[in-house]
């Protein structure tokens, strides 16, 4: 959806710079831009400018929407943790051993930053439902 | 020096040492924990944020071990005197 959005913000520049040179229905070049007054051409330009856009937007929030459910079931996630052992944290490319009563203190620390993420993320869809409605 | 206090000296060098570890963990974009049996994986945001109230936990917890190392020093030189 990422790279959906950039494509059709990629789009939008090109309108917005005066780009649009031809529009092509079914692989067929129906208008070409040089064949039609420039008044016209630009009234097309505004019109599908603004259908890219509002497309562009609901896209926008899905995958915001998308985002926040998933950070929320990660927190969940985290919270799940079992503090009575060793605990391993790893960056990808280092990773740090946590033993005992230490892990425990850490997965506390970090379990109570997580809740309070959470509940964040969980307000904030909460109104994203609110808004849809 | 006492052998209880050689131990609990080796206790909070060990524990530095693991605090140390956890500090030089990068900002990433995932970050995982595992407790043996669960893996969480975090990304992006989240990962960042996760990570900087990790280590500042552990940055807290080292400044008091090296604290208590300190102090031992001190007492240290105290019954040398």
């Amino acid at each position: 959806m990422e790279r959906k959005i950039a494509e059709i913000n990629a789009l939008l520049r090109k309108i917005g710079n005066g780009e649009l040179t031809a529009i092509v229905v079914e692989a067929e070049t129906y208008v070409s831009t040089g064949d039609i007054p420039k008044e016209v051409r630009s009234a097309v330009a505004r019109a599908v400018y603004g259908v890219l856009e509002a497309t562009r937007n609901e896209l926008q929030e899905k995958f915001y929407a998308e985002q926040i459910r998933k950070d929320v079931e990660a927190y969940r996630e985290l919270l799940l943790l079992n503090a009575h052992g060793d605990i391993t944290i790893s960056d990808g490319s280092r990773t740090a051993t946590v033993p005992g009563k230490l892990g425990i203190d850490t997965v506390r620390a970090v379990k109570g930053r997580a809740a309070a993420l959470k509940i964040s993320a969980e307000a904030a869809l909460d109104e994203e439902g609110e808004e849809d409605d | 020096m006492t052998k209880r206090k050689v131990n609990a000296r080796k206790l909070l060098e060990d524990d530095a040492r693991i605090f140390r570890a956890v500090l030089e963990l990068s900002p990433t974009d995932t970050l995982e924990m595992s407790d043996g049996e669960r893996t969480v994986s975090v990304s992006g945001v989240l990962a960042l944020m996760l990570l900087k109230a990790l280590k500042k936990y552990v940055s807290d917890q080292l400044d008091v071990t090296l604290r208590s190392l300190a102090a031992m020093d001190d007492e240290e030189d105290d019954d040398d005197d």
